[in-house]
């Protein structure tokens, strides 16, 4: 029920004025043609104060005002009806019903004035639990907002930044843990956030706004007596910040939370253990750049606390950690420094430790993809990453310390192969060839002692995840091999048709001598490997013209192994042998580069090693 | 010189324009938005009655400039009527 306020006096004065001017009117009289329109202008505002306005007036002044008692049940107190209340209660004016419906797109500069003063002093909690007051108040603010003028009036009379917000985030976090349908949500209060932020924002310079890197929380939100960080990222995020200025503030916000609970004891979701955090709110408007994933990595390096103890949705953190470390958005060393932070802080369980916050979520499958377009920067043939041998084998072993987590690696082959096409130029000459086969091969002489030495339960998965991955992995280097794409085509069929043949050697081992086949898969691995790179290799100097089209083929790994059978229980001896063989027939630069290749997967030293291991322990 | 029956009649309907146009710039109604704003009364309908008086209030106005245009160009297509004339000898 919309409501009006007067000053009887003045109304009563302007009844006499609209009656003197109705009068004045209709001694307006001209009949020329020309004057045809201005008449018609003179009728229609006649007709109007006629049957109108003066009506109007003289209907207010001939009723008499409402009571108080009924001012209250027509909603008198209701927020929509601020301007009223305010003329009433404060200059005495009386107040009637007002025959027309308020327009909630039009905001006058007093209504916008009235309106920041009634905010004041509003029933903040009744307020946040009416739908309908909020809907109407967040259709005002979104108008107030869209102009500085009206966002001017507003700010100048309303100072209750520190309670409106603050008690409209609480209902929020709170209806995270109700089914009642009355009850007011996120979807009726985020709004009145965003209206008040689009009011606030008016008073931003524009240089605050794209302040990216230089963002801060100080410069963005209006001042606020010890502020709730859980207030603070709704407004932040009704902001809507660009992505960059979002991240620099989401790790001053999260940060000074994570130095100062411990101490004080402060929450980020208004100790409501439902529903999004300050940390999913502020991080979710990350998660979907890239860039501000990046950024937001970069600046927790140092404390990928940050970022897995915050979250109350930790698949938000996982999808930023990726993002950000997406070889498509970021260089190879700033992704370095990402990946091995994450990996360190992971080493030691985080959520084993009883004050950690946040949710673990499925970190394993996690870890396994955020490392997968990365596997051949842990080698020790690759000097991208700023760590030595030794600590990239150790990370890389947090990261695949879980069953899932391996099965995670040998579903993210396209990760791989992504990771693979941004480390190695496409179709290499043969140095190039050999720098791919180097660290491919040390990449699989890697996972095959991270396999080998991890503790899986069911130990039939050791050699079918040495299998799985070393195909895998395989099919993701089979992208890079020497002689584009006919070659690779080659490639490719010649390592479907050996998938197939040796596929008997990793499946269905005696679970009495889970040790034996374990090494005797990585070694059946590796001679795998370096047959399928010296196949594709020789395919190139095919496509090349650099050794004839009927020349032999290079060998492939003898595939009779029996357990029953030790003769042939050592795939790589044999194999090195036949390859010998075959490369002293080649001219002697294509012999010496095709053993090049296959030594980084398998050399003589290390086929005898692994032979001598698989003879004494069979 | 004397004026055409047509260029006369031009001249009176220029005046009757131009008489129309001082009148409505001084009708009442000009004035009463400024006793209809907020220090009077708030609220959805003393809004509209404030915009409605302000809009009648620019279109009298307008209509004012309006026909004091058409008054002068009355006035100059009756100069012309005369310019095209013949002289005529008044006899003594």
């Amino acid at each position: 029920m919309a409501l009006l306020a007067y000053d009887p006096e003045r109304v009563g004065r302007l009844r006499q004025k609209l009656a003197e001017a109705s009068i004045d009117l209709r001694r307006v009289r001209c009949t020329d043609p020309a004057a045809a329109d201005a008449m018609r202008v003179v009728r229609s505002a006649l007709e109007q104060f006629d049957a109108t306005w003066l009506p109007l007036v003289t209907r207010l002044l001939d009723n008499d005002p409402l009571s108080r008692r009924f001012r209250t049940v027509l909603g008198f107190n209701s927020l929509d009806q601020s301007l009223i209340r305010v003329m009433a209660d404060g200059y005495g004016w009386s107040v009637q019903h007002d025959p027309l419906a308020d327009d909630s797109a039009v905001v006058t500069v007093d209504e916008a004035r009235a309106l920041g003063a009634m905010l004041n002093n509003v029933g903040v909690v009744a307020l946040a639990n009416d739908r309908e007051q909020l809907a109407w108040l967040a259709r005002q603010l979104d108008v107030i907002g869209r102009d500085a003028a009206l966002s001017a009036e507003f700010l100048a009379n309303f100072h209750n930044w520190d309670v409106l917000p603050y008690v409209l985030a609480q209902q929020r976090a709170y209806s995270y843990d109700r089914d009642d349908a009355d009850a007011t949500f996120a979807g009726d209060i985020d709004p009145v956030f965003d209206g008040l932020m689009a009011i606030w924002m008016t008073t931003l310079p524009v240089a605050t706004l794209r302040a990216g890197t230089a963002a801060s929380i100080t410069n963005l939100l209006p001042p606020m007596d010890k502020p709730d960080r859980y207030v603070q990222a709704l407004m932040l995020h009704a902001l809507r910040l660009d992505p960059i200025a979002m991240a620099t503030v989401a790790n001053e916000l999260l940060r000074d939370w994570l130095d100062t609970k411990a101490t004080f004891g402060t929450s980020i979701d208004l100790q409501v253990g439902f529903g999004p955090n300050a940390a999913d709110l502020l991080l979710q408007d990350i998660a979907c750049s890239s860039a501000a994933s990046a950024a937001f990595l970069a600046l927790v390096d140092d404390r990928p606390a940050l970022l897995f103890e915050t979250l109350d949705d930790p698949v938000i953190g996982h999808q930023i950690a990726r993002s950000g470390t997406d070889p498509a958005h970021t260089s190879p060393a700033a992704a370095g420094r990402s990946v091995l932070s994450i990996l360190d802080y992971f080493e030691i369980d985080p959520y084993i430790i009883l004050d950690t916050d946040g949710y673990p979520g499925e970190y394993g499958p996690f870890l396994a993809q955020l490392v997968a377009p990365w596997l051949l920067q842990f080698t020790g043939a690759n000097d991208e990453w700023a760590a030595d041998d030794r600590t990239k084998a150790r990370l890389l072993a947090v990261a695949l310390s879980h069953e899932d987590s391996l099965h995670a690696l040998v579903a993210a082959g396209h990760r791989i192969a992504d990771g693979f096409a941004h480390t190695m130029a496409t179709s290499p000459d043969d140095k190039e060839a050999v720098q791919l086969s180097r660290q491919v091969g040390g990449l699989l002489n890697l996972l095959g002692q991270l396999v080998v030495n991890e503790h899986i339960e069911d130990r039939n998965d050791q050699s079918n995840f040495l299998w799985e991955i070393t195909w895998t992995v395989l099919d993701a280097a089979s992208n890079l091999v020497p002689g584009g794409a006919a070659a690779k085509a080659v490639a490719g069929t010649g390592v479907s048709t050996l998938e197939e043949q040796l596929a008997v050697h990793f499946f269905g081992p005696n679970a009495d001598v889970v040790r034996y086949d374990g090494e005797f898969s990585m070694d059946m691995a590796l001679t795998v490997s370096a047959s399928v790179m010296v196949t594709s290799l020789f395919h190139s100097w095919q496509q090349a013209g650099r050794i004839s089209r009927d020349a032999v083929p290079p060998p492939m790994p003898t595939t009779t192994h029996d357990n029953d059978d030790t003769t042939e229980e050592c795939p790589s001896g044999q194999y090195r042998d036949d390859l010998e063989r075959w490369a002293d027939n080649l001219p002697a630069e294509l012999g010496s580069t095709a053993l090049n290749v296959a030594d980084n997967f398998i050399s003589r030293g290390q086929s005898e090693e692994h032979c001598a291991e698989l003879v004494h322990n069979p | 010189m004397s004026s055409s029956p047509d260029a006369i009649r031009l001249r009176q309907r220029a005046g009757v324009l131009s008489t129309l146009a001082w009148r409505l710039q001084r009708v009442y109604a000009l004035d009463l938005y400024r006793f209809a704003g907020p220090d009077t009364w708030v609220g959805p309908s003393p809004q509209a009655c404030a915009d409605d008086l302000r809009q009648r209030r620019n279109a009298i106005l307008q209509q004012s400039d309006t026909l004091l245009v058409e008054s002068r160009r009355l006035l100059r297509s009756a100069d012309e009527l005369d310019a095209r004339a013949p002289a005529v000898t008044v006899p003594r």
